[in-house]
């Protein structure tokens, strides 16, 4: 078992996990709640990357963010350091690509709410606010948080986006999935083998999680 | 216009079909006026009009002198500043809080003692304490209805909204509770717009008759 490895994957997981919850939440809200007539086209973007395939996605960030795009001389020049084969730079592509397993859910625990009680909070005086806190949230608890469970267990098998925007460097952007990657092309069939059951069971288990979350949610 | 609900408006729908209220009542003291008119003439949309949870194409809204909407000068009040209390045709009860949580709602800003008082006090008036620790599904459609309507006039609103409260409720509840809504309302002292498409209700209930035809 590659340790650096496990490690790098559970941080880079944490933290596109919590990126996503950020900015995914507001992002679901408005696509469940929006009636806007081009709405489908920020659904479409939303939903690319799961119909692309991830080196595409990995060569696109790339040359977006390379020290000859505009992307990439700005972040040069505000942290003196490059994006691609960097932690942030595989954190970037992880963002993006994992955008739709957590928008998805989320929209779709939104979208599963009664309107009438939003309306209800509103004409009882609440703010949008208040009523997203004490009236949105606890109804849709189950369904966000198996979002943010299926996000977290997507980003832990990453590999194509990583390693086109990371590539391999051992401590900095080499994840599990690359790690296995690597000892199946160094005949180390037992340390393959080792790693990819432990993802095995991760994910199996992650997967419970989320279809018990989403059964208690639809059930109340 | 002061003392008086004056509202003028168009709704348009996105087929083409246009829906028109020209309303005028009492707006400082109890008065019920019902929107009477078939399944689909769009009495719900006009009472949400009226809420501010919908806009209208054209027209204006005035209560007491305080324009609510205004097509031409972009005036649109939301829901929240017009201080008006709806009642919706399937009560809207937040079921993830008890009946007391769901009637001291709209409270938030008062002490909680005093909330508890207030939350107590039309609990008995309205005959549903000992319901306080239910959720929703736990009590009758009749006392959800009850519930519904403390949760509304527990906040003193300015303009009371009815969406076919009795509807939900069997013929027997309907009506009992068609002769007992108008002593209720009565005792709150406020203006009341109604909608349902039943006439005994209409006629059991209104100072003020609207009738609505479908595409009007």
């Amino acid at each position: 078992m590659d340790w650096p490895a496990a490690f790098l994957t559970l941080k880079i997981a944490f933290a596109t996990t919590v990126i996503l919850f950020a900015i995914g939440i507001p992002l679901a809200y408005w696509l469940a709640m929006s009636t806007w007539r081009g709405k489908f086209v920020v659904e479409a973007v939303v939903a690319l990357p799961i119909v692309l395939p991830p080196t595409v996605l990995g060569f696109y960030i790339l040359m977006a963010t390379g020290p000859q795009s505009v992307v990439g001389q700005a972040y040069e020049q505000a942290t003196g350091s490059r994006l691609p084969f960097s932690f942030a730079g595989i954190l970037l592509g992880s963002v993006l690509f994992n955008l739709p397993f957590a928008v998805r859910p989320f929209t779709a625990a939104f979208a599963s709410m009664n309107r009438r009680l939003i309306e209800a909070s509103w004409c009882l005086g609440e703010t949008r606010w208040g009523t997203f806190r004490r009236v949105t949230l606890p109804l849709c608890w189950h369904g966000l948080l198996a979002g943010v469970v299926l996000t977290f267990a997507h980003t832990i098998g990453e590999f194509g986006v990583v390693l086109m925007v990371g590539g391999n460097i051992p401590g900095v952007t080499r994840t599990l999935s690359i790690s296995i990657y690597d000892d199946v092309q160094s005949l180390n069939y037992t340390s393959a083998s080792q790693t990819s059951l432990v993802l095995v069971l991760f994910s199996f288990t992650v997967l419970c999680i989320a279809q018990m979350l989403g059964r208690k949610g639809r059930s109340t | 216009m002061s003392g008086e609900l004056v509202a003028g408006f168009e709704k348009h729908y996105p087929g083409g079909a246009k829906i028109r209220c020209e309303l005028r009542m009492p707006a400082t003291r109890f008065f019920i006026t019902v929107l009477i008119g078939p399944s689909g003439c769009g009495k719900t949309t006009l009472l949400r009009c009226l809420a501010g949870l919908e806009r209208p194409n054209s027209g204006c809204i005035v209560f007491d002198g305080a324009c609510w909407f205004d097509a031409t000068t972009r005036i649109h009040r939301s829901p929240q500043d017009r201080g008006i209390g709806f009642l919706f045709q399937d009560y809207a009860l937040f079921p993830h809080l008890t009946v007391a949580q769901n009637i001291g709602y709209g409270l938030q800003s008062i002490p909680s003692d005093e909330r508890r008082k207030r939350v107590s006090t039309i609990m008995s008036q309205f005959q549903i304490d000992g319901l306080e620790s239910r959720f929703p599904h736990q009590v009758s459609g009749g006392q959800q209805q009850r519930v519904s309507l403390a949760r509304v006039l527990i906040r003193k609103p300015r303009l009371l909204l009815l969406d076919e409260p009795l509807s939900a409720l069997d013929e027997e509840l309907r009506e009992l509770l068609r002769g007992q809504l108008r002593g209720i309302l009565r005792d709150f002292d406020i203006p009341v717009v109604m909608v349902t498409h039943d006439q005994r209700e209409a006629q059991a209930l209104a100072d003020q008759v609207v009738v609505l035809r479908p595409n009007e």
